[in-house]
């Protein structure tokens, strides 16, 4: 981790409407000897809802925490409109990224509302105005967890506690809003509206909204489009009825399976070798 | 319920009055009213307040009687009663800040060796005579020599994170590690110097209150007063560092940074407090527990109601040795009394705080 204490940082200023344009550039990673990111080039420029799936350790959250300057990479660069994003101040970033963790950290647990008013911070740093508190019960009200806002966060099913922090990132109002696995503690009912409403959210407020997700049927039916990812390389980028098709699954996953046509839609079929 | 009534609800119920923080403040003060009279010769409680009020006025005292207990009230048990408040409150803030920010509930300026460092710089003041900056009165020069070397854990801390990634756990046990070798360091300075300047330093290392006149008092409250203030500045930004070092850089803050300011702040304000009382552990790590349990773990209420706490603890534990056992160092009674109690409010812990 860098440690800047008098390097001056670009300004960026994004307007409300204005569309953002991600560019990875010969993108790599690599902790110590290990490349875990090879030579990355991709452009996202579209607000829509995009799926990042791929087998475990493949280096889908490298990517994402290279992309939020979590990381910073080994090679190549991101470029957020233009600009190197280590040229941005993380203040910066944050008014324009948004990031959903999968692991939340929970060592002093504050109340429901408080830690979704964090989501405020980049925008209202000190002074939390009523603004701010209606967009935070409006988003509590919007994932359904209005009931829990008085809670403290160690009283939370882990499903909950998955729901405040997605909460805390759209309350964040990015343009961007890049998560982990945000619904892997959750039940069906629960994964298909989180999915639906991070869809709704970014045709809505046009933000780019960025996922990774393991649970293919679920990136197939509601993604725009699919980054499918393979040992540190991208694999397939495209709709999802061009990527998830048996002949990549085979090959990134290793697994055989069927692909039956859903309304417009791959919906996969695991085969049984 | 709508939108707008949770709104007024929100800021009503952050903005109500919170009894306990009343409750620990109408404490300290009854105790330090209390604490006017205590000494070990008789001072009835009412005559404290007579020569007090005497004093103010300028009468001087007639006889040999007032005048001893003048100088007792005024230029002891005053002074002493403030600067038990001054360390007790600054040595919690620094505990709260510091567990938060490192996401360790043992973190405190003992445990990380801020104190032992400041201990021993001041050590390598009074024995050597060295003062790493020239042409400072001797106060200064201590405290100048304790805020340098309490500064060592930091910079190890801060040289390792930039080379390699130290996880909040890491700093703890690279901050207690830095607090054996500098009480080693003290053990053989002990050994190799004469008894006058054992007994001296030993003053220190038990860490008292007994000695504090008024000219300790300025600094002191200096020290309290700047670490309320920047702390309490920078408290939203310390909550979310409290919820994880990505959660903190994706909202706009750089945790290391931040860490880097609170760690030398607080070692700067407990070089302060250590060159007047030595060290004084437990408070550190206990108040901010107890603060947490009636006040949560949001900076805005936790600083605060750790400085009051901390307040109170060390001022009631002074305030006990001087009518039971004068000789005591206030450490020993900090820990005899008031770990009985953090227990009992452990125990009675409804839900997890941490």
């Amino acid at each position: 981790m860098q440690i800047n204490l008098l390097q001056k940082k670009t300004a960026l200023n994004i307007g409300e409407k204005e569309a953002v344009e991600l560019e990875l550039k010969d993108l790599s990673f690599a902790y110590k000897e290990m490349n875990v990111l090879k030579d990355i080039n991709l452009i996202l420029n579209e607000p829509k809802l995009i799926s990042i799936i791929g087998p475990n350790g493949v280096g889908k959250s490298t990517l994402i925490h290279c992309i939020n300057k979590i990381l910073s990479p080994t090679g190549g660069c991101v470029l957020v409109n233009g600009i190197d994003n280590r040229e941005l101040s993380y203040k910066n970033l944050a008014k324009i990224m948004g990031y959903v963790p999968y692991t939340t950290v929970n060592t002093f647990p504050i109340s429901v509302t408080d830690a979704v008013l964090m989501g405020r911070h980049p925008h209202s740093g000190r002074n939390i105005t009523d603004q701010d508190l209606r967009i935070v019960f409006e988003t509590l009200e919007m994932l359904e967890i209005d009931d829990l806002a008085e809670r403290s966060l160690n009283e939370l099913s882990a499903g909950q506690l998955q729901k405040v922090v997605l909460a805390k990132g759209i309350a964040q109002q990015p343009r961007v809003l890049l998560l982990d696995e945000p619904t892997s503690n959750l039940d069906i009912k629960h994964q298909v509206n989180v999915t639906k409403l991070l869809k709704t959210v970014s045709e809505e407020k046009k933000m780019m909204v960025i996922m990774i997700c393991h649970d293919l049927n679920i990136a197939a039916k509601y993604s725009d489009s699919i980054i499918m990812m393979h040992d540190g390389e991208i694999f397939a980028v495209g709709s999802p009825s061009e990527v998830i098709t048996p002949e990549n699954i085979t090959s990134v996953y290793g697994i055989s399976c069927k692909i039956i046509d859903d309304f417009g839609r791959p919906h996969i079929i695991l085969g049984d070798d | 319920m709508k939108i707008d009534d949770k709104i007024e609800a929100y800021k009503k119920k952050n903005n109500e009055p919170k009894p306990f923080i009343g409750v620990a403040i109408l404490a300290t003060i009854l105790v330090f009213i209390l604490s006017l009279s205590a000494s070990e010769i008789n001072i009835g409680f009412f005559e404290a307040f007579r020569i007090i009020y005497d004093h103010i006025l300028g009468i001087e005292p007639t006889n040999y009687h007032d005048m001893i207990r003048d100088r007792i009230i005024v230029e002891q048990n005053i002074p002493r009663a403030l600067g038990a408040i001054c360390a007790g409150s600054v040595l919690a803030i620094g505990g709260a800040v510091l567990q938060n920010l490192i996401r360790n509930p043992l973190a405190d300026p003992y445990t990380l060796g801020i104190s032992s460092g400041a201990l021993f710089g001041m050590v390598v003041a009074i024995v050597l005579g060295v003062s790493i900056i020239p042409f400072l009165d001797q106060m200064d020069g201590r405290i100048v020599n304790a805020f340098l070397f309490a500064l060592i854990p930091t910079a190890i801390i801060v040289f390792l994170s930039t080379f390699k990634k130290v996880s909040p756990t890491m700093m703890i046990l690279i901050g207690i590690a830095v607090m054996y070798i500098f009480n080693a360091f003290n053990t053989i300075i002990r050994y190799t110097t004469d008894d006058e300047t054992i007994s001296q330093i030993y003053q220190w290392t038990i860490g008292s209150v007994s000695g504090l006149s008024w000219g300790s008092i300025p600094k002191l409250t200096f020290a309290l007063i700047m670490i309320y203030v920047s702390m309490y500045l920078i408290r939203n930004e310390i909550d979310i560092v409290a919820q994880g070092d990505h959660n903190a850089i994706t909202l706009g803050i750089n945790p290391n940074r931040l860490r880097i300011i609170a760690l030398v702040i607080v070692s700067l304000a407990t070089a302060i407090i250590v060159c007047y009382t030595g060290t004084i552990g437990f408070v550190g790590l206990v108040a901010p527990h107890i603060a947490r349990r009636y006040f949560g773990s949001k900076c805005r209420l936790l600083i605060p109601g750790s400085a009051a706490i901390g307040a109170l603890m060390v001022l009631i534990s002074d305030y006990l040795i001087r009518i039971i056992a004068p000789n005591l160092p206030v450490g020993v009674v900090l820990a005899l009394v008031c770990s009985p109690i953090f227990i009992v409010i452990l125990v009675r812990m409804k839900k997890n705080v941490w």
